[in-house]
């Protein structure tokens, strides 16, 4: 408790400092811990914005699974997706609006649904109609009407563009940037450690106190960044706690290395 | 009635000597042909001294002379170059320091500045050591200037806070330096006799670094005289 309180004398007199050194700690902590989730949720981003799609409004007395799975064998076809009933609700209500008392009650005898296919980017306009075709047969013309072929605000990602290449190296670049931030705050946070230790231990009958302030100090910010990263992910990864360790025992070597230097 | 400052000195040195013949076969420090370099600096020349439990040892010299660096030396704060230092790493022994620069937390207050002593394995609870600090600070007449920060305080207070600092951890041994820069004549004797105070009541040995000699010639203990990091006088105040 001794040493928590010390932690946190310091931490209020170098504010800045303490604040680059817990948000880089948290950083290193989430990165490493939620590698795969962050490069998987990159790929996807990636993916959904380069697409072209178009929207169907299909009566929900046909059978929507069938026709989604039938959908999705189809080349050049990459997903088909039922969007939320409540939104289609609030669409037709909105339409109701500006027609009639008679077509108002003629429609709201049929449900739709609505579904959401995504095809191939780069896609030929003659495959585009063959698909089109082909989900009109399988549901019938009458229980159908589908909106024109979007395009996406297109960004032409390719491996070989920079930003690409960038969102490839997303995880490794912000792990790097949070390992020189922690570096600098820590081995900056070591002159105010250091010179209250040496203060301490002219005073007290303690040893090794900066040793003992810094590492209280990472754990009291680790430990609970790393049990909220395995309560959302329950991956147990061992490369973060060796790394975030080996990271700690650079710095503390430094601090004794410093010890005589940065006196109070 | 008044005792004279003669007559006081003659008192207490009667009392260190009693002190010392009961530890007789024992030193608090003991440095056999010690020199100390700072590069071409020869800072410590041949130094060979004897510190005996609760004894009052006063390093003189001038600005330059090394009294800094014995002190230093004696702390445990420096090696010697060449020569043998007993008794700086001795355990169950604690020393602690007046520094010549004081080493207050400027931006905390004086209290917060002595609190630093505070150590639990020495005091039972924290109303014991508060009730210790203001029987101090009620000596050395500063009790209205503890909530002062130390940036705002003149010279002498700071230098009473890091003496007060000093004594309330209890220590075995004492090493000031300089500790009475700051201070005028009348408040320089109030110091010392608190010192002597807890020399006698608690066998404290004192270590006290000072260019005035002719202050330090008033108080009873040991003279070290340096001057140009060589030893030339040791021996007690009163044959000087």
């Amino acid at each position: 408790m001794f040493y928590l309180k010390e932690f946190l004398k310091i931490t209020k007199e170098n504010f800045v400092l303490a604040i680059i050194f817990t948000v880089s700690t948290i950083g290193i902590i989430s990165i490493s811990h939620n590698q795969s989730e962050i490069q998987n949720l990159l790929s996807i981003s990636n993916k959904t914005q380069a697409l072209p799609y178009f929207n169907a409004l299909i009566s929900s007395q046909t059978k929507m699974n069938s026709v989604i799975r039938r959908m999705k064998q189809l080349p050049g076809v990459i997903n088909v997706e039922k969007t939320q009933s409540k939104s289609i609700a609030k669409e037709i209500t909105r339409l109701k609006k500006s027609f009639g008392e008679d077509v108002i009650n003629s429609l709201s005898s049929i449900g739709y649904s609505r579904v959401k296919v995504e095809l191939e980017s780069g896609i030929r306009a003659k495959s585009q109609n063959l698909i089109r075709e082909y989900l009109t047969r399988l549901v019938g013309g009458e229980s159908i009407t589908m909106g024109e072929i979007r395009f996406p605000k297109e960004i032409k990602l390719k491996s070989q563009d920079p930003l690409m290449k960038f969102l490839k190296w997303f995880d490794v670049y912000s792990f790097l940037i949070f390992v020189a931030l922690w570096f600098m705050s820590a081995v900056l946070l070591l002159k105010p450690i250091n010179s209250s230790a040496f203060l301490i231990e002219k005073f007290q009958r303690r040893t090794q106190t900066n040793l003992k302030i810094f590492v209280t100090g990472c754990a009291v910010i680790m430990i609970p960044a790393y049990a909220i990263n395995l309560g959302l992910n329950d991956n147990f990864e061992w490369i973060t706690i060796l790394a975030i360790t080996g990271m700690c025992m650079v710095v503390s070597s430094l601090s004794v290395g410093l010890k005589k230097r940065y006196r109070a | 009635m008044v005792m004279t400052a003669e007559g006081r000195m003659k008192d207490i040195f009667l009392k260190n000597k009693k002190n010392s013949n009961t530890l007789k076969d024992q030193f608090v420090y003991y440095l056999s042909d010690v020199n100390v370099r700072y590069g071409k600096s020869h800072a410590l020349k041949n130094v060979t001294l004897t510190v005996n439990p609760g004894e009052i040892l006063f390093v003189t010299g001038k600005s330059g002379a090394g009294k800094t660096t014995l002190l230093n030396l004696l702390a445990g704060d420096i090696q010697p170059t060449t020569g043998k230092v007993l008794g700086a790493d001795s355990s169950g022994r604690f020393v602690s320091q007046v520094f010549q620069d004081l080493k207050l937390i400027s931006h905390r207050t004086c209290e917060e500045n002595i609190w630093y002593a505070y150590d639990p394995k020495i005091y039972k609870n924290k109303n014991e050591f508060y009730s210790d600090m203001i029987e101090l600070v009620k000596v050395l007449g500063i009790q209205d200037k503890l909530e002062l920060k130390v940036s705002d305080a003149n010279g002498g207070l700071k230098q009473k806070v890091a003496m007060i600092r000093a004594l309330m951890t209890r220590p075995n041994v004492l090493i000031a330096d300089e500790p009475t820069a700051a201070l005028d004549k009348e408040s320089s004797i109030k110091l010392f006799d608190v010192l002597n105070f807890y020399n006698v009541k608690r066998q404290l040995t004192v270590i006290w670094a000072s260019h005035n000699r002719e202050l330090v010639k008033q108080f009873p203990g040991k003279i070290v005289h340096l001057e140009n990091g060589k030893l030339i006088y040791s021996g007690h105040a009163c044959f000087i």
